[in-house]
C-alpha cells in the first residue's frame, strides 16, 4: 500500500514537521496571500509584492521529502556552499541559477541601480546643489539613529546593525546590496521588512508632512526660472562624480558605476539603452527580486527573534529620515529667508520618484499653483547619492571592525 | 502676460482658446511631469491672445505656452 504522507508529499510534511514549522509554514502561506492581495489592491506596491507573496505561498506549500530524508523544496537552496553540492542542487531547483549568480554577489541590486539611474534627472541637482545636500543629508537621520539604536541598545552586531540602518537611506537595491556584504545571514528578513515599510511610505509620509508643517507653509510657491544645464556639463559631472566616489569607496563602486552608468547614457542619449535599462532590466531584475525575497522565506526565516527587532528599527529608520528631512527643510525655509518650503524635505529620503510627488502633493493640496517638484527631485536624486555613499563607508569601515 | 511652463513636462490638455476670457487661477490645461499631472493656471485676468502648445507636445520649464492680454 502506498503511504499517504508519500503520495502527497506536501501535506505529508506537514504531518511530519516540528509544530513550530508547521505553524511558521502556515503563517508564512497566510502572510504571502496577505501581501500579494495588498499588492493586487495597490495598498502595497505589486512590482515586488505580487510576486514575493505568491512565492512565499507556494515555497511553504510546495514542500516535499528529499532524497536524503530530509524535508526541502524545488525552488532553491540558499545554504548550499561547496562546490559540488552547488552544482547537484543548480540542476534540480529552477531559481538556483539566479539565486547563485545574482544575488550573493549584489548583481540583481545592481541591475535594479541601473534603472533607477536612467530614471533620474541630475539636473534638478545641479540647478540647486547645496539646498539638495544639505536636504539629503538630514534625510539621513534614520540611517544613524538606527545604527546607533540596534548596536547599542538591541545588541545586534555592527554589520547587522549597520546593514539595518541602510533601511534609513529608503532605498530597496541598496538596502539588499548593504546586507548582502554585512549581514549576510539576515539579508533575507532585513531586504522584506525593508521592501514592506517602503511601499508603506506612500500611505504614512503624508500623516508626518502634515504633522510637521503647518498649513500655511505647505503652499510656498518654490518655482524658478531654471538655468538650461547643457548635457556637456552633466556628462562630465556624473562621470566624474562617478569615478571620485569609486576612488574613495571602492567597496561600493558597484553601486557607484551602475547609478551613474544608467544617468549617464540618459545624458548621452543613447536612446536604445535607456529603454533597455528602465524598461527591461529595470523591470526583469524587480520580477525576480521579489520573486526570490519570497521563496527564500522558508519557516525558518519567521522563527528568527531578529525579525523583531528588524521590524522595529526599519519602522524607526524610516520615521526618523523623514522627520530629518523635514528638520533639514525648516533649516532650508530660515537660511532662505522663507523662500524654502518645508515639504520639501521629505524628497531627502530617497525612494525616487515617491517622496518629491508626495511633497507636490502636499504643496497641491494647499495651493494648486505652488510647484516644488524642480527642488524636490533635486533633494531626491541627492539623497540616493549620499544613501549610496553611507551605504559604502558602511561596507567599508564595518568589515574594518571584523 | 506670458504664462510659462512651470516644470519640464508634457502637455496632456489644452483648455483655453484663443479669444477666452480668462480669470486668475482658471485653468487653461494641463501638464504632466515625473508622472504627475499638473493643471497650468493663469496668474493674470486678461483675454487668451496665442495659444502657443498643442496636446503632447514636451515642454521645457519656462516655455512660454500661452500669452494673455
Amino acid at each position: 500500500m502506498i503511504d499517504f504522507t508519500q503520495l502527497f508529499p506536501g501535506i505529508g510534511t506537514f504531518l511530519t514537521q516540528d509544530p513550530a514549522t508547521v505553524l511558521a509554514r502556515i503563517g508564512l502561506i497566510v502572510l504571502g496571500f496577505i501581501l500579494a492581495y495588498l499588492g493586487f489592491k495597490g495598498t502595497l506596491e505589486p512590482l515586488i509584492m505580487v510576486p514575493m507573496g505568491i512565492g512565499m505561498m507556494a515555497v511553504n506549500a510546495g514542500m516535499l521529502f528529499l532524497t536524503d530524508g530530509s524535508t526541502g523544496t524545488m525552488f532553491l537552496d540558499a545554504l548550499v556552499s561547496d562546490t559540488n553540492g552547488l552544482m547537484n542542487i543548480l540542476q534540480i531547483d529552477f531559481l538556483q541559477p539566479i539565486y547563485t549568480f545574482t544575488f550573493s554577489n549584489g548583481l540583481i541590486a545592481c541591475l535594479v541601480f541601473m534603472g533607477i539611474g536612467a530614471r533620474s534627472e541630475i539636473s534638478f541637482m545641479l540647478a540647486r546643489p547645496w539646498q539638495s545636500i544639505i536636504i539629503a543629508i538630514f534625510a539621513e537621520l534614520g540611517t544613524f539613529v538606527t545604527l546607533i539604536l540596534g548596536f547599542k541598545f538591541f545588541g545586534l552586531d555592527a554589520g547587522a546593525a549597520a546593514a539595518i540602518a541602510t533601511i534609513g537611506g529608503a532605498d530597496g537595491p541598496m538596502v539588499l546590496f548593504t546586507s548582502l556584504h554585512l549581514a549576510p545571514h539576515l539579508f533575507v528578513p532585513i531586504s522584506i521588512i525593508a521592501y514592506l515599510y517602503l511601499s508603506l511610505t506612500y500611505g504614512g509620509y503624508p500623516y508626518l508632512i502634515r504633522l510637521f508643517v503647518p498649513h500655511k507653509y505647505r503652499g510656498i510657491d518654490m518655482y524658478i526660472e531654471e538655468p538650461e544645464v547643457p548635457a556637456r556639463t552633466k556628462f562630465i559631472f556624473i562621470i566624474v562624480v562617478c569615478t571620485l566616489l569609486c576612488l574613495l569607496l571602492p567597496v561600493a563602486s558597484p553601486l557607484f558605476l551602475s547609478f551613474f552608468i544608467g544617468m549617464a547614457v540618459k545624458e548621452a542619449n543613447i536612446g536604445h539603452y535607456v529603454k533597455i535599462l528602465e524598461e527591461t532590466i529595470s523591470y526583469i531584475s524587480t520580477f525576480f527580486l521579489g520573486l526570490l525575497l519570497g521563496c527564500l522565506c522558508d519557516a525558518n526565516t519567521l522563527l528568527n527573534p531578529v525579525v523583531f527587532k528588524i521590524l522595529v528599527l526599519g519602522i524607526t529608520a524610516l520615521a526618523f529620515s523623514a522627520i530629518g528631512g523635514l528638520i533639514g527643510g525648516w533649516v532650508m525655509y530660515h537660511v532662505t529667508k522663507k523662500r524654502f518650503n518645508p515639504v520639501v524635505g521629505i524628497a531627502g529620503v530617497s525612494c525616487v520618484p515617491t517622496t518629491a510627488k508626495l511633497a507636490q502633493h502636499a504643496a497641491s493640496e494647499e495651493d494648486p499653483f505652488s510647484m516644488v517638484l524642480g527642488a524636490a527631485m533635486g533633494a531626491n536624486i541627492s539623497g540616493v547619492i549620499t544613501s549610496a555613499i553611507c551605504a559604502g563607508i558602511f561596507v567599508a569601515t564595518v568589515s574594518l571592525v571584523h | 502676460m506670458e504664462i510659462k511652463a512651470r516644470i519640464s513636462g508634457t502637455i496632456v490638455q489644452i483648455t483655453a482658446k484663443e479669444g477666452d476670457a480668462v480669470k486668475v487661477r482658471q485653468p487653461l490645461g494641463k501638464m504632466e511631469a515625473m508622472k504627475m499631472e499638473q493643471p497650468i493656471l493663469s496668474n493674470v485676468e486678461g483675454t487668451v491672445k496665442s495659444v502657443n502648445v498643442g496636446v503632447g507636445d514636451k515642454v521645457k520649464s519656462g516655455q512660454v505656452l500661452f500669452v494673455i492680454e
